[in-house]
């Protein structure tokens, strides 16, 4: 085939032209307009008016996938087992008993599990002693027992032969096990793996109670949650084994007969996305009452005890007018925790780049002497100080373009996965860039960050702290700033309303007294981390360390 | 010579070297007392065999250079 052939008329024998097109130019009002360009090289063409397209290379004729037709197999597994098959099953806790009544064949080697359905062989699956496995050719995918799911309200499921053996020789008839194993974990479960269920879909419908007992390994709990998402997750229960057991036969060994009875008389209900029973927090609950001090970490200053403590798992907001020191007294706070509690940080600091800078401030506040000045640190100070400030301090988000939330979660996710962090710092909140979805507001997107950054921090129960501006500065009738609450913060009330704790930092300075004034706004959990409330805290310019706050003698004292 | 007293000898070097200082600030101590209390744990391990000979260097370098501040 060739262009002309097409009626596409060209000058060039190579490279790209524009021409008339066949099909649309004759009827046009512009019918000279070269609306038709064509890739003479690749042979291909496409009309920009009437989206005319085409190749010159021939089609592909399109071959039907030719479904392989099912096979059973030819021959029945010769149950005359050797000794040594004998002995090889019940050095694994199965008897001969069972193996004789569950038809079990040897064949050179491999040891042979019918797959009997509607009392007829439609697979067989043969396992040599050292695991390896095959399965006749083309055979049925069905489950293995099939015939015995028959009608049952409760089914257990193993993902093993041996494992459903074992839990025959236990006394359980209702018991099947898949065809193929487990799915590898994070892979793609396709329908033609599950294809077994189709035939099994009438009895695990009618049953009323699946008990799911897969191994005890990330293939497993894969299997296990997919299966429990197809089959339903409200009639699934699950097992719990004994430690050092990965599956049932594991247990039939080790633990023997009444172990394996009890694990699946105490098989317990599938959590349901989003659903925390009573019982399921029931332990973790009574460990809290009983915990002998169960509040949250002091701060380091004793007189804000009372009104802000840490504790993991929860987002604080930090606001303030500026320059009145809510970076500097986050950077204090960080590092009272990391002298006081060994606490790893992860720091978005964006204000404070480049990162020697913020890094010399930090070393001031570690070291506790001056930075600046005639009398500053000297260099082995500085350098022993920035060593041990290296196993507790890592900054993120250096990369200066495109940090958003869920990249600072991202490298959040690493840094915790590495180092096992406590605290994340985001300073300031206006500096990270908002990617908003389209059609949602400041309000919205605020609600939803702060939502993931809440789940963040419960999922790896680490402390984020979001330092936010109020949207403007309000005086009071002597011209002084106002005190901002977390409802000014620019943006959304959601700043008040989604975190945990609401923390405003402000300087009080008049003739009298000179003070930074620690003003908690809100405190979800006071039980644990104390009540809102304003504590004093002194700034020492030098250092860059606050100090509880004591007041001045009174003047008159020393008349 | 043993190894246990090889390491005796080598802790023994070391702190010789070290010019300890006195921070007097609250959570400066805090930590350095941390620290000290973390190297006896680790050297208790060690002892034990359930630490390496890295792990205790590590948290004697952590230790001293806390000194040094």
């Amino acid at each position: 085939m060739d262009f002309h052939e097409y009626g596409i008329e060209l000058r060039s024998s190579s490279g790209q032209e524009k021409t008339k097109c066949p099909q649309c130019s004759p009827n046009r009002r512009k019918g000279n307009d070269p609306c038709l360009s064509v890739n003479i090289d690749e042979g291909v063409w496409n009309c920009h008016h009437c989206s005319w397209k085409g190749s010159l290379k021939e089609k592909k004729t399109h071959v039907p996938h030719v479904i392989a037709p099912i096979v059973k197999p030819q021959e029945t597994p010769k149950t005359d087992l050797p000794s040594e098959v004998i002995t090889w099953f019940k050095d694994r806790g199965i008897s001969e008993d069972v193996v004789i009544s569950e038809k079990i064949g040897y064949n050179n080697r491999w040891i042979q599990f019918p797959f009997y359905k509607e009392g007829e062989i439609v697979n067989i699956k043969s396992r040599t002693a050292d695991k390896k496995f095959r399965q006749e050719k083309n055979a049925e995918k069905c489950f293995y027992r099939f015939d015995h799911m028959k009608g049952m309200e409760a089914i257990i499921i193993t993902e093993g032969e041996m494992d459903a053996l074992s839990l025959v020789e236990c006394g359980y008839n209702n018991v099947v096990s898949l065809p193929d194993g487990a799915i590898a974990p994070n892979s793609h479960a396709s329908d033609r793996k599950f294809s077994y269920l189709l035939s099994a879909e009438e009895y695990l419908m009618n049953a009323t109670t699946v008990i799911l007992a897969m191994d005890n390994d990330p293939s497993g709990n894969a299997m296990r949650d997919e299966l429990s998402r197809r089959i339903g997750r409200e009639k699934c229960y699950r097992v719990t084994y004994p430690d050092g057991c990965k599956d049932m036969n594991d247990v039939l060994v080790k633990h023997g007969e009444e172990t394996v009875t009890g694990i699946i008389t105490d098989a317990h209900p599938y959590p349901i996305d989003g659903v925390i029973t009573v019982a399921d927090v029931t332990e973790d609950a009574i460990d809290l009452l009983l915990k002998p001090d169960s509040k949250g970490l002091s701060t380091g200053w004793v007189g804000l005890d009372d009104y802000y403590r840490i504790s993991p798992s929860e987002v604080t907001v930090i606001t303030g007018v500026p320059n009145m020191g809510k970076s500097e007294w986050m950077d204090a706070l960080m590092i009272n925790l990391i002298q006081d509690h060994g606490w790893q940080f992860g720091v978005f600091s964006a204000e404070n780049f480049p990162v020697k800078h913020h890094l010399l401030k930090l070393v001031g506040k570690f070291s506790g002497k001056a930075f600046w000045g005639d009398d500053r640190l000297n260099e082995q100070t500085a350098r022993s100080s920035m060593s041990i400030l290296d196993d507790h301090i890592k900054f993120i988000g250096t990369q200066e373009k495109d940090v958003t939330i869920e990249s600072i979660l991202d490298q959040a996710k690493i840094l915790n996965y590495r180092y096992g962090l406590n605290g994340l710092i985001i300073d300031p909140w206006n500096t990270v860039e908002h990617k908003f979805r389209q059609g949602e507001n400041e309000t919205n997107y605020v609600s939803r960050t702060l939502a993931a950054l809440s789940s963040f921090a419960k999922l790896n129960e680490i402390h984020i702290w979001i330092v936010a501006h109020p949207r403007k500065m309000e005086m009071d009738n002597n011209r002084k700033p106002v005190v901002p609450s977390p409802y000014d913060i620019s943006g959304s009330a959601n700043f008040f309303n989604k975190s945990d704790n609401c923390v405003t930092v402000h300087r009080h300075r008049d003739d009298n007294e000179d003070y930074v004034g620690i003003h908690v706004q809100k405190v979800r959990f006071q039980y644990k981390n104390g009540r809102p409330g304003d504590a004093k805290l002194q700034y020492d310019i030098k250092n860059g360390r606050y100090h509880d706050y004591t007041d001045r003698p009174a003047e008159a004292l020393f008349n | 010579m043993t190894t246990q007293t090889d390491l005796r000898k080598h802790f023994l070097t070391k702190i010789a070297e070290v010019n300890f200082r006195t921070n007097p600030d609250y959570h400066f101590r805090k930590m350095l007392y941390r620290l000290h209390e973390e190297f006896d744990k680790v050297w208790v391990r060690y002892n034990n065999g359930d630490a390496t000979m890295k792990e205790w260097e590590n948290s004697l370098n952590k230790w001293i250079k806390m000194e040094q501040i």
